[in-house]
Formats: structure tokens, C-alpha cells, sequence
């Protein structure tokens, strides 16, 4: 316990949610009683400060004390700091540069990673991590939870930027082709990430287009393993896998232009089964250029090309009858003929779509007023990646 | 609130005495005392006995500016980053009365300043910060300094 403390302040439960006895039936407190007090705090508004910390400063803190040791391991403050969190994302910027070690002449690459508060007003955390794999070949999948992961010709590798610790995971399926078509999400009921992963076997002469699909649960420290599926993937996809209600999409490769004929390649986490989707009635996409996205746990589609500096944001509003809403229609005459392509929804967020306009800012659409704000000076200098992401103790365990 | 309205008023009394009129508009921000002058008993004395006087005016400066809706958001801004740049005793003061007069606005304030103040720290620094002395035998400060390593051992784990 924290020496002088006053005998009159009760501690109550953790994070105060219960007000405070009335003024009435708490005790005076003498004017010596003040004069001791010195800067402490009650244990529960010290707990209300240190949900507010980033996990690498809770970790050093928990040898400040056996009480804060305590309050920090608790597994009640580990999840009510991380429903916190998620509620106040933070800005994750990355930066990959090709590192040659000299010794054995390996291509090795370092990535930078930096964080910021969601107002740019100050830094989290800066670290690099190393890769013994060759920078062309490293991608970043999408994400904006607490876990980040990265893909390279020689498998995937986890990372929990809050921690900083990064783990190779379970070396996935060969895929011939060295095209990689995953997808990572959260599903927060099991407060568990799965990652997909989709390989072609097209040297298997005798099945033609056989595409395997092999699935990865990442729980809170524990062990994980790659696990194939029954069932093929029937098209070739491209871009990223994007998980809504337990469902991973990914649009075909194919060029889209007949109507009433699929675009969007389904599969099931629960069924394990592959199914298509109708894209919006009406819409073409005659170049492949239409992306899918996850916005505050809706599946969108993204579609850049049909009206010229417009980009029109569908909503799968009922997933029974595949049914789109044109939910925005965001104008982007503010951006450069090179950059309008690489505007990529992040997240709906407060009223506002966070927008990724690649290596030059970070900007928002605020959906009431219906325009775009640009925040680039939160970030000086260019990034690779740019991501939203909560600090969390998400443990990858001892893999 | 109307201007056409006479203004009902509260008064409230800090541990040292002194008596402080303020606008009910005001004063429904202390949410734990809110029941008093809602149950009719406007016009009384509402004692806070456990908040000082300099403190009391801070909170209702505070509380004053954030019932006023003619500020606009950056000023109101402005003012906050203002407010908070207190030593850090009186800041615990603040946090203190916050939380007993249960503003929630002024808590989350608060805390959060004092989450970016130490979150460079040493632990000896937040030791001296939080008028701390309970420390951990040699043996519980090793045990407690593995589980601290842990969480930076894997950073170049793939190296």
C-alpha cells in the first residue's frame, strides 16, 4: 500500500466507475491530514492513470511497486485497458530499406516502425526490426488491431509493435507461383486474429486451376499451426483477403464486365466453404481496379475508376440478398492524377473515413460535412506503410 | 440556457471555508452532488469538505468554460491544454476533486495529462513522482524486472 494515505479516502473498486459517496458522509479531512498528503493518489484513480499508459511504459512500470505490479498484471486492467484502446487507435508508420550484411552477402532488410498519437501531438514508440528476407519481397497485409503482419517470400512473420516483439509464424504451404493472396483478421468474440492464406498447386498437372486454402488462429500466448482445408478455392484472386461477420472476400483477377456474374470470391471460416458475390448492380470494372475493404465491420467495395476523380464507397448492407448501397461518394479532385489511385480507405472511425493517399498523408473524409481533411502535418518523411493500430499486451507467445 | 430565465444559483463551501456562487448550469457538471440542489435545497450551503479552496476555483473555472456552448472547440481546446499546465501536486489536487465531484470530462483530462507526463519515466522517477516507498525486496525487484525483460527479448528474434 502507498504510505500516507489518508485514512479517509476509501479505496473503491478499480476504474471508479461507481460516483463517489456524497460529500455528506465522508469525513472531513484535518488541515495536519492535508499537510501530509504529499502528491499521492487513491489506488483507483491511480489505475484510471495507468489504463492511459502504452504497454511498453507498463511494462516498465511494473517494478515501481508490488501495488502497481499488481494493478498492471490483473487480467481485469488488461482487458478494460484494451476495450480503451480500441477506442483511441493510434497511427503506425512504417518504413522497409534493404540492409545488405556484408559478412555473408544476404539481402536482409530493416523495417522502421514509428507511432504516433492519433493527433500526431506525440510519438509512442520508434523501433526497427530486421528481416532476413529481401526487401522487394516483404508486404505488409491490412490490419488495424494490435497485431501486424508481414509476408515474404520465405513465410509470415507477427509483430506486436506495443511490445516489440516479432515472431516467425509456422511455415505455411509452398505456392508455386510465389504470388501471395492472404488476408488477416480479428474476430473479436474469441479475441483471436486468423490469418488466411491461399496457394495455387498449378504444377499438379491433373487438376487444373486447384487453389489450396489453409487457415492460422492466433490466440493471446498461445501456440498456432497452419491448417488446410478441405475445400479449393474456385478462382484466382487478387489483393487482400478482407474478414467481415467471419467471412474472408478477395475480388477474382479477372476484369469485370459482364453483368449478373460474380466478382467477389467468399469463403466461410465457420462452413469452410468458398461461395461468390455479386458486385453492385449495374457497376463494371473493366480495368481490375475496384478493392475491397473493411469499414467499421462492414465489407466495402471501392471503386475509383467508373466516375472520374469520385471515389464511390459500397456498403454491403444485407449479405443474404447481396445487396450494395452506395454509401459514399467521396469527391478527390484535391488529389494528383498518381496519387488518386492509391487512396485506400482505412477505417470509419468517429463520423470519419481515415484515407491512406500513399507516402503523403494521412487524410480524412468527414462524412456529415462531406469533405476531405488532410493531416499530413502529422507526418514528416515518407513510409511504406501507414496503418491504424491499438497498443495492446496481445502476447505472441514462445513460438 | 435562456437568458430570459433568472438564473438559479449554488453555493458551494471548500474544506477551508471559503464559499464559492455558482450558476446551477454550472454546478449540474458535479454530478455527485447534483441531487442536492435538484431536490430543492438551491439556496443552501453545499460543504465540500475535502476540497481546498484554490482547487474548488480551478474546478469551476473549468466547469464554467465547458457549460459555456458559445466557445468553439478549438478554444475550448486551448483552454484545457492551458489548464493542466499546473505542477504536478496540484494536479493530483484536481484529479482528487474530479473524481469526488465525479466530472468525468475533467477526470479524462486529467489523467490522461498525467499518463503523457510519466510515460518517459524511470520507475525510481515515479517512485519520487507518487510519494511511492514501497519497494521491492532485491528478490521481488529481480522477479519483477525478468517479467519486464520479457517483453523486450523478442525484438530481434527473427535476427
Amino acid at each position: 500500500m502507498m504510505k500516507k494515505k489518508p485514512s479517509s479516502v476509501t479505496p473503491s473498486p478499480p476504474l471508479s466507475s461507481s460516483p463517489p459517496p456524497s460529500p455528506y458522509q465522508n469525513d472531513a479531512v484535518s488541515d495536519d491530514a492535508y499537510a501530509m498528503m504529499g502528491p499521492t493518489l487513491p489506488s483507483d484513480l491511480i489505475t484510471s492513470i495507468l489504463l492511459r499508459l502504452p504497454v511498453k511504459s507498463l511494462g516498465k512500470f511494473k517494478c515501481v511497486s508490488k501495488q502497481w505490479l499488481h494493478t498492471i498484471s490483473d487480467p481485469h486492467f488488461v482487458s478494460t485497458r484494451r476495450s480503451l484502446s480500441l477506442h483511441n487507435p493510434n497511427l503506425l508508420l512504417l518504413k522497409k530499406s534493404p540492409v545488405v550484411q556484408e559478412a555473408h552477402m544476404k539481402k536482409c532488410t530493416r523495417i522502421d516502425v514509428c507511432s504516433l498519437n492519433f493527433d500526431g501531438s506525440c510519438k509512442n514508440l520508434e523501433f526497427s526490426l530486421y528481416l532476413n528476407d529481401d526487401a522487394k519481397y516483404i508486404e505488409m497485409l491490412p490490419s488495424k488491431w494490435d497485431i501486424i503482419c508481414f509476408v515474404s517470400e520465405n513465410g509470415f512473420y507477427v509483430c506486436n509493435p506495443g511490445k516489440q516483439e516479432m515472431v516467425k509464424l509456422p511455415e505455411a504451404s509452398c505456392c508455386t507461383s510465389g504470388e501471395v493472396n492472404a488476408g488477416m483478421g480479428y474476430v473479436k468474440e474469441r479475441d483471436e486474429y486468423v490469418l488466411v492464406h491461399l496457394f495455387d498447386k498449378s504444377l499438379d498437372i491433373h487438376v487444373d486451376n486447384y487453389i489450396g486454402c489453409e487457415v492460422l488462429r492466433l490466440t493471446d500466448g498461445k501456440d498456432c499451426e497452419w491448417k488446410v482445408v478441405e475445400a479449393n478455392c474456385p478462382f484466382m484472386v487478387r489483393g487482400w483477403g478482407v474478414l467481415v461477420n467471419n467471412v474472408f472476400y478477395w475480388m477474382f483477377w479477372d476484369d469485370y464486365t459482364h453483368p449478373s456474374e460474380e466478382a467477389i470470391v467468399s469463403f466461410d471460416l465457420e462452413k469452410e466453404e468458398f461461395g461468390t458475390v455479386l458486385p453492385p448492380e449495374g457497376c463494371f470494372d473493366p480495368h481490375g481496379v475496384w478493392s475491397l475493404v473493411e469499414l467499421g465491420g462492414n465489407l466495402c467495395l471501392v471503386d475509383n475508376a467508373t466516375r472520374p476523380f469520385t471515389m464511390d464507397i459500397w456498403v454491403m448492407k444485407d449479405y443474404d440478398n447481396q445487396k450494395w448501397v452506395r454509401e459514399y461518394s467521396i469527391d478527390l479532385n484535391g488529389y494528383s492524377n498518381d496519387t488518386l489511385k492509391f487512396v485506400i480507405p482505412l477505417e470509419f472511425w468517429d463520423g470519419k473515413i481515415f484515407m491512406d493517399a500513399k507516402q503523403e498523408s494521412l487524410d480524412y473524409y468527414d462524412v456529415e460535412n462531406k469533405c476531405i481533411k488532410r493531416m499530413d502535418h502529422l507526418i514528416a518523411g515518407e513510409w511504406t506503410w501507414l496503418r491504424l493500430y491499438t497498443d495492446s499486451f496481445f502476447s505472441l507467445g514462445s513460438r | 440556457m435562456s437568458s430570459t430565465e433568472a438564473k438559479k444559483m449554488v453555493v458551494l463551501k471548500s474544506f477551508d471555508g471559503v464559499t464559492f456562487e455558482v450558476e446551477e448550469s454550472v454546478a449540474v457538471q458535479f454530478e455527485s452532488i447534483r441531487h442536492m440542489f435538484e431536490d430543492n435545497l438551491a439556496g443552501s450551503v453545499i460543504p465540500l469538505s475535502n476540497i481546498k479552496s484554490e482547487i474548488l476555483s480551478k474546478v469551476i473555472d473549468y466547469c464554467k468554460r465547458h457549460a459555456d456552448d458559445t466557445t468553439d472547440e478549438e478554444d475550448l481546446k486551448a483552454f484545457d491544454a492551458d489548464f493542466v499546465k499546473v505542477e504536478h501536486g496540484t494536479l493530483f489536487d484536481i484529479i482528487r476533486a474530479a473524481n469526488y465531484l465525479n466530472i468525468k470530462s475533467l477526470l479524462d483530462l486529467t489523467c490522461q495529462t498525467v499518463a503523457d507526463m510519466i510515460k518517459g519515466k524511470t520507475p525510481a522517477e515515479i517512485r519520487e513522482l507518487f510519494n511511492i516507498s514501497d519497494e521491492f525486496t532485491p528478490e521481488e525487484e529481480e522477479e519483477a524486472s525478468i517479467i519486464t525483460r520479457f517483453i523486450y527479448m523478442d525484438r530481434y528474434a527473427d535476427c
